[in-house]
């Protein structure tokens, strides 16, 4: 097993390293001059060039990555002078729009997207799979009818009409829920963790409404096929109940490749769900994102794609590894 | 300052605290302690000032709230109402500078006792470094320019003090800012901890003790200056410091400002620092702020921003009045400084007839009505400079035989062929207006046989026209777009409009600018066409949106504006700025649209406020609670 | 003798399709005792794995209508398999009663040890620890002739050959020492010579444990070397039940005839094609009146009175506990078997 690990370890890093310069000559080559954007009036073009130098945008594109690069490691110095100031390791550049250094919005972006994924991936696994798994087994009863219908309907309604319709419903007309709107601004779930659940009720609902959807119609199916297998019939012929038949035996092989959805999805959610975030006012990854995307402020931009890439690409390694221990059959690829 | 990034600046004091303060703070209080003071002024705003760090405020709003609160400057304006809100008097300085040399040095003597929020003097050579600053251009962005057009001090020579200093680097600065009286820069004896300061100019500049009330003057400790991170963390020098920063300017809680215990009143003897505490909460919800202030739930707060177009009809009538008395006393309805207009971009808009014929074609009366009508959007423009500039300003002269241009163009030309002759006959319907001053521009431009009007003219007339540049499409926007191409249409002019919500400024200030026409505000900096007319059409000028070098009449324009800057006289200078208008519609530079108007409301428990003239802003030195224990944060 | 182990009585089993109800199992009886090892032969769909599923109770209840009897002579006491309880026939699945599948590769988990589910088998009918059972388990898997038991027991199914599979399955099937053994087509999925050392392990296992032993397959061969008694089955009937040498050397029912016929012989004369039985099985949902087999038996004009087509015949006793489901009479039978076999030469 560990050899595999080290193997998979040393491809994440290979492709991590050409996803980072691929996202950077992307940036690089969009028509944006990063340094035109720094200074609102006044902006004469010798100011221009002196901001382009004094942000490193005039040396040679290999070079400036490789100084992007480096900061992840060893920080990153700006200004000369009176005015240097440094972003300290691992520095993802610094916003001059903002005037933080973009680790410092990240990590305070973070937070709320993570709390936004995870509950919502325990919302949907838990609702989903619960769901596929009791359609299964009471396959053309009510119950299956019920969950087929939920399934048709969660995965034809797009996430962000759920979220405004359940924003509107119970949040804005019947009050039961806070939202984040009226400005009195987010409650942090260290000093008010009952007022941060009660808003994050209905984001984690439109996430995990439409996505128990997808995996009540792929737990089921697999719950129905793995039950026609060979080595489940065995099982039965060896005198076990069903119920220990459906758990140690059926669920096992049929959720094994669920764990790869599951874990992509939640590489996803980190990325930042741009919609529910936007619609229910989180100060996440993703409404940073969106914000940063409509001020063009490039370095947020640039760091959050990179974040996302490598969430999905850790996320890829991990969940090789997670199969190869659900699954043995795996293990010495 | 440019007329569309305004914000207004609530100062709200936060009640909670105690008065209880010590002596530092006994002597900032009013002497006349009456039941003004105290009390906590809360300022609601929907944006989010882009700066704190005084080298780099240029909105009105933003100059007048900090410079009243945070930031001394050398001169500043008299905190009266009306028109002498416009005179100046000393701030840091002893009184409003002594000019020798015609104009072109000035020197200022500082007051005893002025000092930062840690206790530290204010010496000469906090004054010199913070307007060093201002040539640290890559660094120090968005402020006022004055410094580097007017000193000595060549910004082609001299980087700001961020760079390693050279020998020759500050003898470049010491040439244009000078420790000592100029009888000690002769004898080049220096005095850095003293209290003169000496100002050389590359011209005659008699309004120069205007532009030292510019927040770039005040002044900036080197050890406490970190360049970008100023903004975040600049050292008071006035009543209030700031206590509280936002940690995430993208979603900020709030700001705060506290009284200053190192700040001395005596040695200021103008700022009466009423509230005890100013909270100002940005980036809120627009419609959450207009029902609050129109419901007067935040009875002591200032609202910086207008009412949305919306929810105007609820407080003022078509007339420009209240609706209701509950909005007596809270509200003002009254001329802002700025001026809006339409810039055609010389570069390649060459063709002077038909510049003319959209100037005339224009139906400004639609627009305005679009905006309000003039109760509430103001009036019609008719060049750069608005009437409020006194002596500054003369009404500007218009082909009046072809009309009155003023109000609504109407009328049309229809064309009909008689069948039999094959003959096209035009009928012209002047309409209201200057439609028929339109129609015959138009003409002359098509007769023109210039390349540049051949080609200006196919292009407007072609099926996609002009291109017109705009920033956010909204359905406003498109309202007026419609007006337009009902205008042009009608004299057969074709344009496309080109929406782009964001950088609309570095757009259309870039020499790479290539779109016909946009529009523009601007408002002057101090009370002076000087803050005008050469920032919007001299080849300096920091606001120069048409390019006018590229007319082949500008040189006419250039020896005006040297003669007027050549003249320490005041009212000779007011002579050359009014034929310097007048040039600048003859050449049809700028379609003139409106001198605007704003509306203003705020809470009840707010007393003494107007609207300060210099900078058609609150009044934030005379603002008090009337009941200091109500609060609004 | 005492009563025989398993007793299948009238078994029927049939399927409710959208197309119609398939009859897979119209009317089986057999029985098996200890030490003894029944055959049960024909072509794919007569009905062979739906009888030995329905032994072990392993149909659904939902999808199957299963009647009759089928009587499972336990020391704890006889139980019909039919209509006992699900828990009652639990019990018995796996202890008493066990099976060997034909795919090994698929039938066993691929995620867990082959010691592990050996032991599962074990600790589900056995209250021991986790431990013991795998013991026991590892004995099996020696016993099964595995080799290095202990260390391939955490081994998993993938990492085993497929003859050692099969071994596995033989030990998972024998590790609560059960009366009876199902073993459907269990060489089916191995190679030739696999094949053998399997048959010879269970033959082992038989002399060892003495447990009954029904093997369903379609290899004559593999009847040949086990099988003491052999019962043919077409269209979800018995149509003929024997001795083994019986029905290699006398068969009297035409498709059994056929069966045997068309195995190629090394002694025999060579010939141009190998010999079928012409036709295709019955439609199991529409069953054709009469006798199963008529449309593809040569011989029932032989029948008088146009039996073969009104009516199926019974299971008679055609001498020595020689049953046959034929009209044909038993001279007829007789003429029609040798001249079939002896057309290659006499075996006898």
């Amino acid at each position: 097993m560990l050899p595999f690990i080290l193997r998979r370890t040393a491809y994440m890093l290979v492709i991590l390293l050409l996803a980072s310069f691929a996202v950077y000559l992307i940036f690089a080559a969009l028509p944006f001059d990063p340094a035109a954007l720094t200074c609102g009036k006044n902006c004469t073009p010798q100011v221009i060039a002196a901001n382009r130098h004094r942000l490193g945008y005039d040396l040679p594109l290999v070079e400036q990555y490789w100084k992007f690069i480096q900061g992840l490691w060893a920080g990153r110095d700006y200004g000369t002078g009176q005015a240097a100031f440094t972003c300290p390791a691992p520095s993802l550049g610094y916003s001059f729009r903002a005037k933080s250094c973009v680790t410092d919005m990240v990590l305070r972006a973070f937070p709320a997207t993570l709390g936004l994924a995870i509950g919502a991936e325990i919302l949907f696994l838990t609702l989903g799979i619960g769901l596929g798994v009791l359609a299964a087994r009471k396959r053309g009863k009510l119950a299956d009818r019920g969950a087929t219908v939920f399934v048709l309907m969660a995965t034809s309604l797009p996430s962000f009409f759920v979220g405004l319709l359940l924003l509107l419903i119970f949040s804005i007309r019947l009050g039961w829920f806070p939202n984040s709107l009226s400005g009195l601004g987010f409650p942090s779930i260290t000093q008010e963790p009952w007022q941060w659940f009660k808003i994050m009720v209905l984001p984690w609902a439109t996430l995990g409404l439409v996505s128990a959807a997808i995996y009540t119609r792929y737990s089921r199916a697999q719950v129905l096929e793995i039950g026609t297998e060979d080595f489940v019939r065995t099982a039965r012929a060896k005198g076990i109940s069903e119920k220990v038949v459906l758990r140690k035996h059926i669920l096992r092989a049929a959720l094994a490749p669920l764990i790869t959805l599951a874990a992509l999805d939640f590489a996803g959610l980190l990325g930042g769900a741009v919609f529910t975030e936007s619609i229910f006012g989180l100060p996440g990854m993703g409404r940073l994102a969106i914000n940063s995307i409509n001020n063009i402020d490039l370095p947020v931009v640039t760091a959050l794609t990179l974040i996302a890439a490598a969430i999905v690409i850790v996320a890829n390694m991990v969940v090789d590894i997670m199969y190869a221990v659900v699954d043995p059959r795996v293990r010495n690829v | 300052m440019s007329g569309t990034t305004r914000r207004t600046r609530i100062a709200a004091l936060a009640a909670a605290g105690a008065l209880v303060l010590g002596t530092g703070l006994a002597s900032a209080l009013p002497a006349s302690a009456d039941s003004k003071a105290g009390g906590t002024l809360t300022i609601a705003e929907i944006s989010t000032p882009d700066h704190w760090d005084p080298q780099r405020i240029y909105t009105g709003e933003d100059l007048a709230m900090m410079g009243t609160f945070l930031f001394r400057s050398l001169t500043q304006y008299k905190a009266v109402s009306g028109a002498q809100g416009n005179e100046i008097q000393g701030d840091l300085a002893t009184n409003t500078g002594v000019p020798t040399n015609l104009a072109k040095t000035w020197t200022f003597t500082l007051k005893d006792g002025a000092k930062f929020q840690d206790g530290s003097a204010v010496t000469c050579a906090d004054v010199k470094y913070a307007v060093s600053r201002v040539f640290a251009q890559d660094t120090i962005t968005d402020g006022p320019a004055y410094p580097l057009t007017m000193l000595v001090t060549s910004y082609a020579k001299y980087f700001g003090p961020y760079v390693a200093q050279t020998a020759a680097s500050t003898a470049e600065l010491d040439k244009g800012i000078w420790c000592g009286t100029p009888a000690n820069q002769k004898a080049k004896k220096q005095y850095p901890t003293g209290n003169v300061i000496t100002f050389n100019l590359i011209r005659s500049v008699a309004d120069f003790n205007y532009s030292t009330t510019l927040l770039s003057y005040s002044p900036v400790q080197k050890s406490k200056d970190s360049g970008e991170g100023y903004d975040r963390a600049p050292q008071a020098t006035g009543p209030y410091k700031i206590t509280h920063y936002p940690e995430d300017i993208e979603a900020p809680d709030y700001f705060e400002f506290s009284r200053n215990s190192a700040y001395s009143a005596a040695s200021d003897g103008s700022r009466n620092a009423y509230p005890d505490k100013i909270i100002i909460k940005t980036n809120q919800d627009p419609n959450v702020l207009d029902n609050a202030f129109i419901g007067d739930t935040s009875s002591s707060s200032l609202y910086l921003g207008a009412l949305q177009v919306a929810n105007r009809g609820r407080v003022w009538s078509s007339a420009g009045t209240p609706v209701n008395d509950s909005f007596n006393g809270r509200v003002y309805n009254a001329y802002d400084p700025y001026v809006s207009y339409v810039a055609f971009n010389l570069k390649q808009f060459n063709c002077l007839p038909l510049r003319k014929a959209m100037l005339y074609a224009l139906d400004r009366k639609a627009l305005l009505d679009l905006s309000g009508g003039p109760g509430l959007a103001g009036d019609y423009g008719d060049g750069a400079v608005k009437p409020s500039m006194g002596a500054d300003y003369a009404p500007v002269k218009f082909d009046s035989s072809f009309g009155d241009f003023s109000g609504a163009t109407t009328g049309s030309a229809t064309v009909t062929t008689d069948p039999k002759t094959k003959k096209t006959t035009t009928t012209i319907d002047p309409g209201a207006g200057s439609f028929k001053a339109a129609y015959t521009w138009m003409q002359t431009a098509k007769a023109d046989k210039s390349a540049e009007c051949k080609a200006a003219v196919a292009k407007a007339t072609s099926a996609s026209g002009l291109t017109y540049e705009r920033s956010r499409e909204t359905a406003s926007a498109r309202l007026a777009v419609a007006v337009w191409k009902s205008s042009l249409g009608k004299i057969g002019i074709n344009f496309t409009p080109r929406y782009n919500a964001t950088g609309y400024y570095p757009r259309v200030l870039s020499t790479s600018w290539d779109a016909d026409f946009g529009g523009a505000g601007w408002g002057p900096d101090w009370a002076n066409a000087s803050t005008v007319l050469p920032e919007l059409f001299g080849k300096d000028g920091g606001f120069n949106v048409n390019k006018t070098w590229y007319d082949k009449k500008y040189s006419s324009f250039a020896s005006l504006l040297k003669s007027a800057n050549g003249t320490t006289d005041r009212a000779t200078q007011s002579s050359f700025w009014i034929k310097m208008n007048q040039f600048a519609m003859d050449q049809a530079w700028i379609i003139p649209t409106f001198f605007t108007k704003t509306q203003r409301i705020w809470g009840s428990n707010i007393g003494g406020n107007y609207q300060w003239a210099p900078y058609g802003s609150y009044a934030y030195n005379d603002i008090y609670l009337k009941d200091t224990t109500k609060s609004d944060s | 003798m005492s009563s025989p182990y398993l007793q299948v009585e009238d078994l029927r089993v049939a399927f409710p399709t959208p197309d119609g109800m398939v009859n897979a199992v119209n009317g089986v009886s057999f029985s098996v005792d200890k030490n003894q090892t029944l055959a049960i032969v024909g072509e794919s769909g007569c009905g062979k794995s739906v009888t030995s599923m329905a032994i072990m109770g392993l149909h659904n209840a939902r999808s199957a209508k299963i009647s009759g009897k089928v009587l499972v002579n336990d020391p704890a006491g006889t139980v019909d398999i039919v209509s006992a309880p699900e828990a009652t026939v639990r019990s018995l699945r796996g202890r008493a009663v066990s099976m060997i599948f034909q795919d090994p590769m698929s039938s066993l988990h691929p995620f867990y040890t082959v010691g592990n589910q050996v032991a599962e088998a074990y600790l589900i009918h056995n209250k021991v620890s986790k431990e013991e059972a795998f013991e026991r388990a590892v004995t099996l898997l020696e016993r099964v002739g595995i080799p290095e038991a202990r260390r391939r027991a955490s081994n998993f199914p993938h990492e085993f050959s497929g003859g050692m599979r099969q071994r596995a399955m033989i030990a998972m099937a024998l590790v609560n020492n059960p009366a009876l053994v199902i073993a459907d087509e269990p060489t089916t999925a191995l190679d030739v010579t696999v094949q053998a050392q399997i048959i010879g392990l269970l033959k082992d296992l038989q002399q060892e444990f003495g447990m009954a032993i029904i093997i369903i397959t379609h290899d004559l061969g593999v009847v040949a070397d086990i099988a003491d008694d052999v019962a043919v089955m077409y269209a979800g009937r018995v149509v003929e039940k024997a001795d083994v040498r019986e029905v290699f050397y006398r068969p009297q029912m035409p498709y059994s005839v056929g069966l045997l016929s068309s195995v190629p012989r090394l002694d025999g004369v060579r010939e141009d094609r190998l010999r079928t039985i012409p036709g295709q099985p019955p439609s199991l949902i529409n069953l054709p009146t009469g006798c199963s087999f008529r449309a593809r038996c040569a011989h029932s004009e032989l029948v008088a009175g146009g039996a073969c087509a009104s009516t199926m015949p019974e299971l008679t006793d055609a001498g020595a506990g020689h049953l046959v489901r034929c009209h044909l009479d038993p001279a007829t039978r007789a003429r029609v078997s040798s001249e079939a076999l002896n057309r290659e030469g006499a075996h006898s």
